[in-house]
């Protein structure tokens, strides 16, 4: 099987976000595999938390949790004051003007291998921010450490890769296949085709309602549809207008671009239109609805894509739950493995 | 002068290290329960451990009170809490300060989300007759405060938000069993973010298991503990909207 860093390489990977399935799934042990190997291969990394990474006691559940060891010359962003209890001696390089409740959020290198904390990073505009900073250093790639099951690090603004990471904490072992699945169906949307999407304008926070026809009678298949008109609606969204009620929506096949948040709401008003409807959300972390309405609309023929997504790089696996509960390991992994055609990796092997 | 790099905890004497606990077993009452109590408190690494009280709780289940000496030391020194580190204004001063430096009123919407019915706490923030001697933000002629209850669902609070052109969220949390308020929490920056309204938006959280470190994992700019006042949260709001630029 691949290596993390070959999967990578094979998918033209250069930022990506690891995203766990809950809280302790194995985010940042995944996160120190991949530092570790990435060692090997003379990758030289920049590191970012949307949580806080790297301390030693976890401050909801009271357990230990890993420490981040990097190698020298690895940078990072985080809040100065929680390096107090790092080991690895930093050249602070530049403030970022991210402010945060432990203090600013600083640019830092390591000059010597040793442990990191990472924190005061949390919001998608902070992420933008570093990404254009740590592209000015010399760096092959950027790792955005999720915190519990957020998605924002995956948003293809940042990021152009997912490892999703998922393991014995959420449960037995069908409550982790469960799970697990419940989020791959979600970071694997199936993606607007481009030949589609290319006819689309930037649809911001808005809704575009477009209507397609077919270009070839009996193909249900999104490739096969040409759009025919765009009425865009900028201020409508999930949470203000009811989209049927901003004009006569034609009574023909039509595609709704949803610039902001997908939500059950979205889904539920429009499943009952006859013809097929394809609700477009601008990535999987737009996306908001729950199984049960998600597979009600796809039961009435209609479909749920994106217009983006970052590369599903692959799963790794954590069999031990900081509750001390472990699953048996290669059962775990053939499970998860069964769920999508990507590497599966366990983190603890 | 104490040695705050070996704290234990005070019982009768000085680091005698005599820690107390309470806690139910599902088991009948009985000698059996207590012995049971005592290995399993045993178990944690506390010495000594002594039932001091147990009591019937029906249903098979006994409540226990138990004594022991807890082995172990703290040093304080080490120890590092972020705090909100804006100035704390008094009433008056929080409205001046909205009035000259702002220039508008600030609008402030708060509720207990997700299954949440428990308002004590953002009650206590937003209400008018506030909390402790301090008024609440609704009483403050600068500040638009709507407090929108409990078991407010997120998409109802971002639809609030759009609505009233909020500047900042305030949600409650006090319901936290099982970390339930986890999710619920996240979720909604997660929306925020969809929407593209989290960076325009000071967001906060509280409740009596949140501090910033769980509110920074979540997305929120500050997490306020039990026996916060409305100044406190006020303060904090109108200085990060002058900082970020969200005038």
């Amino acid at each position: 099987m691949l290596n993390m860093w070959e999967r990578i390489d094979r998918l033209k990977v250069r930022n990506f976000a690891i995203v766990g399935v809950s809280k302790h799934a194995g985010k940042t042990t995944t996160l120190n595999r991949m530092i570790r190997d990435a060692a090997f291969c003379s990758r030289r990394l920049a590191l970012a938390s949307i949580g806080v990474d790297g301390e030693r006691i976890d401050h909801v559940a009271g357990t230990p949790k890993p420490e981040i060891w990097v190698p020298t010359q690895t940078v990072f962003a985080t809040a100065i004051s929680v390096m107090t209890g790092a080991s690895a001696p930093v050249e602070w390089q530049m403030p970022t003007g991210i402010d945060s409740p432990f203090g600013e959020v600083w640019i830092g290198k390591t000059t010597a291998s040793g442990t990191i904390c990472l924190a005061g990073v949390r919001q998608l505009d902070h992420l933008q921010t570093l990404l254009a900073m740590f592209q000015r250093c010399t760096i092959d790639h950027v790792i955005w450490d999720g915190a519990l099951s957020r998605m924002i690090a995956a948003n293809p603004q940042v990021s152009d890769g997912v490892m999703l990471a998922t393991g014995a904490v959420v449960g037995t072992l069908a409550q982790v296949v469960h799970k697990t699945q419940q989020v791959l169906r979600r970071i694997t949307l199936p993606i607007l085709p481009e030949r589609l999407a290319h006819q689309l304008p930037a649809v911001g926070s808005g809704v575009l309602i477009v209507t397609v026809s077919a270009l070839q009678k009996k193909s249900l298949d999104l490739s096969n549809l040409e759009v025919r008109a765009i009425y865009p609606f900028p201020d409508a969204s999930a949470f203000t207008e009811d989209v049927r009620t901003l004009m006569n929506v034609p009574d023909e096949e039509c595609l709704f671009v949803y610039g902001g948040a997908v939500t059950d709401q979205v889904l539920r008003t429009l499943q009952n239109r006859e013809q097929i409807v394809t609700v477009v959300a601008a990535s999987p972390a737009h996306v908001f609805v729950s199984e049960a309405v998600w597979r009600s609309f796809a039961r009435a023929g209609h479909r749920l894509v994106v217009r983006q997504s970052a590369a599903l790089i692959g799963i790794t696996v954590n069999p031990v739950s900081p509750c001390s509960a472990m699953l048996d390991r290669q059962q775990l992994k053939q499970s998860i493995q069964s769920l999508a055609d990507v590497p599966v990796w366990d983190v603890m092997e | 002068m104490r040695d705050l790099q070996h704290v234990r905890p005070y019982g009768d004497t000085f680091d005698d290290g005599m820690v107390q606990f309470s806690f139910s077993l599902p088991i009948p009452f009985g000698e059996e329960a207590k012995e049971a109590a005592r290995q399993f408190v045993a178990k944690m690494g506390v010495l000594e451990a002594q039932v001091v009280h147990s009591e019937n709780l029906g249903e098979e289940m006994t409540f226990f009170i138990m004594y022991g000496k807890a082995p172990y030391e703290i040093d304080y020194t080490k120890i590092k809490v972020p705090k909100v580190e804006s100035p704390v204004m008094d009433f008056y001063e929080i409205n001046e300060f909205i009035r000259e430096r702002i220039g508008r009123k600030i609008v402030v919407i708060g509720a207990c989300t997700g299954t949440d019915a428990h308002t004590v706490g953002i009650d206590a923030i937003m209400n008018m007759k506030g909390y402790a001697g301090e008024y609440g933000l609704e009483r403050y002629p600068e500040i638009d405060a709507h407090n929108l209850g409990s078991q407010v669902q997120n998409e109802e609070m971002v639809k609030k938000a759009i609505e009233l052109h909020a500047d900042a969220i305030l949600v409650s949390q006090v319901v936290t069993q099982k970390d339930v308020h986890i999710p619920n929490l996240g979720e909604l920056v997660d929306l925020l973010e969809a929407e593209g309204l989290r960076k325009r938006m000071v967001l906060i959280c509280g409740g009596p298991r949140i501090g910033h470190e769980l509110a920074l994992e979540l997305g929120y700019d500050a997490g306020f503990g039990s026996g916060t006042l409305a100044p406190e949260v006020a303060s904090f709001i109108v200085h990060q909207i002058m900082k970020r630029d969200l005038v």
